[in-house]
């Protein structure tokens, strides 16, 4: 069984993996401990610019050539706009409402200690569900990490804020990914497994990422797998949904 | 509004906007350094071409992403070209033999970005990184050469040179913390 890191091995590990330097274990090792360190993520916040400046160094090369500027305005006027949802409309029927806030001010002050018991049990409650899946995700990264099968899989990632490593084995893919974005509402990230020759697209797992967009899985792999040459990820607007509709963030090919 | 003179922050506030003449300000600014990089990693100037535009172009895609509380906007854009640059390196299953350009020479030669306000800063960044770079013992320089222009693992970096793994580990770690000692210097006398 694999050991928690701890926070002095995170530390010699950073300037690694600021660089992008690190190998694929040892990265999926440090990622799933900033996700439970604040101390270790601040540092990795404040290496990865100093990281990035080494840029500044490279020798002066001149400029590209004007058409390429000329490509790029090009190919932003044709980057859809985000979409903005239209602002609810203020329905009268609300309105008659108002008048009844005092009201319900005295209710919560007469039952808000006892639903602020029975809130903290709720909460209680979903912090041990959580831990339960993060246990069980856990288990299972570490079983596939001892997995000497295990195979790094080719990864395009779409978002250039984000960065993801994985691994397959003949029973499990395992993969870990940050900076991906925020969700909001019921969004989710969702894996697709695709048979590239017949166009077939089958959903995976949904998973979601924490503040950091930062997240670590390992998945039973599909049980006809061998049909699936493709996976790719994408942002989806609700779980369950049997196509893709949201952008795709990353393609993988076995 | 002339956007030339807005600072980096407030240009992608705007590109968050969708606002297209703030992209072709920080374009003009920056397009210089990112071809630079883009060239000192894929070593060809048609396809560093490419990648600068990519970059620019997913720089549009992500500005709602970027944080000026969390950071200047040249180390993100540097990140955005190196990633594009190194992908692009790994497709095509190459490797830069050693370090591509001979560092003296580059340090006398660096790309200049082209604006006014932000630049200062940048061109006194640029010569604050270049001599902490400079003044590195070579060996902890070639580690951290070899991952960032060359997207080389700690692993492979050992095997390319010939060095034991443990030690390449040891001068990746102190020769970015010796820089970031001097970058931190140079941030303090700043502010």
């Amino acid at each position: 069984m694999l050991e928690k890191m701890d926070c002095q091995t995170a530390q010699e590990l950073l300037p690694a993996s600021v660089l992008d330097a690190l190998e694929v274990d040892e990265e999926l090792a440090l990622l799933e401990h900033l996700q439970t360190c604040a101390a270790c993520r601040a540092e990795a916040d404040a290496l990865r610019p100093i990281a990035n400046s080494l840029g500044l160094t490279a020798a002066d090369a001149g400029q590209p050539s004007p058409q390429a500027r000329l490509q790029v305005m090009a190919r932003i006027a044709s980057v859809p706009k985000p979409q903005t949802a239209p602002l609810p409309q203020r329905r009268s029927i609300f309105r008659p409402i108002a008048a009844l806030i005092p009201a319900a001010i005295a209710l919560v002050l007469i039952f808000g200690l006892g639903a602020t018991v029975i809130s903290l049990q709720g909460q209680v409650a979903q912090q041990q569900a959580r831990l339960d899946r993060v246990t069980q995700q856990q288990v299972a990264l570490r079983q596939f990490m001892l997995d000497s099968q295990m195979q790094p899989v080719a990864l395009t990632i779409k978002n250039p804020e984000a960065s993801a490593v994985a691994y397959v084995s003949d029973k499990t893919i395992a993969m870990a990914v940050t900076g991906l974005p925020p969700l909001a509402g019921d969004s989710v990230y969702q894996c697709w497994w695709i048979d590239s020759k017949t166009g077939e697209v089958k959903p995976g797992s949904a998973f979601k990422v924490d503040a950091n967009g930062a997240g670590v899985w390992a998945w039973a792999r599909p049980v006809d797998m061998t049909e699936y040459d493709q996976m790719a990820v994408t942002l989806e607007s609700r779980s369950g949904n049997t196509q893709p509709a949201g952008p795709v963030l990353i393609t993988a090919q076995f | 509004m002339d956007y030339s003179k807005l600072e980096d922050a407030a240009l992608v506030t705007l590109i968050a906007r969708r606002d297209e003449r703030a992209l072709g300000a920080l374009y003009d600014r920056y397009n210089r350094l990112a071809f630079s990089l883009a060239v000192r990693i894929v070593g060809d100037r048609a396809l560093a071409e490419e990648i600068t535009a990519d970059s620019f172009v997913n720089v549009w895609r992500a500005s709602g992403s970027y944080s000026a509380e969390r950071g200047r906007f040249i180390p993100w854009l540097m990140s955005v070209v190196r990633h594009r640059a190194i992908d692009e390196l790994r497709r095509l299953n190459v490797r830069p033999e050693g370090s591509a350009v001979e560092l003296n020479e580059a340090l006398q030669t660096t790309a200049q970005p082209d604006g006014l306000d932000d630049m200062v800063d940048a061109r006194r960044r640029q010569a604050v990184v270049r001599s902490a770079l400079v003044n590195l013992p070579a060996p902890q320089r070639e580690a951290l050469e070899l991952a960032y222009f060359g997207g080389l693992t700690q692993q492979e970096i050992a095997e390319k040179t010939g060095t034991p793994l443990g030690t390449i580990k040891t001068r990746m770690r102190l020769g970015l913390l010796k820089m970031r000692e001097e970058l931190q210097q140079f941030d303090e006398e700043l502010h």
